[in-house]
């Protein structure tokens, strides 16, 4: 293995290969007027299929929001959960009224007495 | 400033560094050449003025190489062709008879990025600021890159010389 090649060696490599590329170049007319081996107008497929998608998307939400029919008020309140059989019993009338004392109102103060005459 | 002029002044050295950008591939060059000018000169890609002209009409050239690239990857696999030999790896082409030294061949077995910076500095003379702006990369990592790039270069080109 020899001396590796120093930076201006190096630079004369890299400027002989350029010159030698420059040298195979095609005229700049012939470039800009050429007809191109691949037609690049098909790109951009990717940004019009998501445009596409995006207004598919759109489309779709604003008809679907438009046919949601809206909720009679009225609905709510004799809307009933599913479960609601199971508080039909003995008590239901508990939940539906408020309890009232009876008038007039028993004297409690004897049961009261005797309670403490027989815990002494 | 006329754009066209401008173009046609630097086009070798477009056209030496399209071939860079595209594996040494000339019919792809030609398209990506092609493709950068029409791009400046109807106003897709403006030239803003805070670099030099050949750094802007590079970093087109690198960019508009990237996208071209990209789509043919796409079209192959909408295709279904879908290849090794098809995905940018084939060896350099007519380029490497072309050229006296065997450079192509060795910059070929370069890491992408090290062998595009060494192009630009040793072969376009540009620095290494200009060569980060057109790979639009940090002038660190062109650094790097350029360093990485020389010491294995200069190892290659030793052991090839006689």
């Amino acid at each position: 293995m020899s001396r590796p090649p120093n930076d201006d060696e190096l630079r004369g490599l890299f400027r002989e290969a350029r010159r030698a590329d420059e040298e195979a170049a095609p005229p700049f007319r012939r470039v800009l007027q050429r007809r191109p081996t691949l037609r690049f107008a098909g790109s951009g497929w990717i940004g019009r299929a998501f445009a596409v998608a995006a207004a598919v998307v759109l489309a779709i939400a604003a008809v679907t929001l438009r046919r949601s029919p809206e909720i009679p008020a009225d609905r709510i309140e004799t809307w009933k959960p599913p479960t609601d059989f199971l508080r039909e019993g003995a008590f239901t009338e508990l939940f539906d009224t408020t309890p009232t004392l009876p008038e007039p109102v028993p004297d409690y103060s004897l049961l009261l007495a005797n309670e403490k005459g027989d815990k002494s | 400033m006329d754009l066209e002029d401008e173009l046609e002044k630097a086009h070798g050295a477009s056209y030496a560094w399209a071939l860079g950008c595209c594996h040494r591939d000339r019919e792809e060059a030609e398209d990506v050449l092609q493709e950068t000018y029409l791009k400046i000169l109807d106003g897709r890609a403006r030239f803003a003025g805070d670099s030099s002209f050949k750094t802007f009409l590079f970093g087109v050239i690198r960019r508009t190489a990237a996208e071209h690239r990209r789509r043919a990857w796409l079209r192959r696999l909408r295709l279904g062709s879908w290849s090794l030999s098809a995905v940018g790896t084939q060896a350099p082409t007519s380029g490497v008879e072309a050229l006296p030294s065997r450079l192509p061949a060795l910059l070929a077995r370069l890491a992408t990025r090290q062998r595009q910076v060494l192009e630009l500095v040793f072969g376009h003379d540009l620095t290494i600021e200009e060569a980060a702006r057109t790979l639009g990369i940090s002038v660190g990592s062109a650094r790097v890159h350029y360093e990485r790039g020389k010491r294995r270069l200069r190892q290659m080109l030793g052991a090839e010389r006689p």
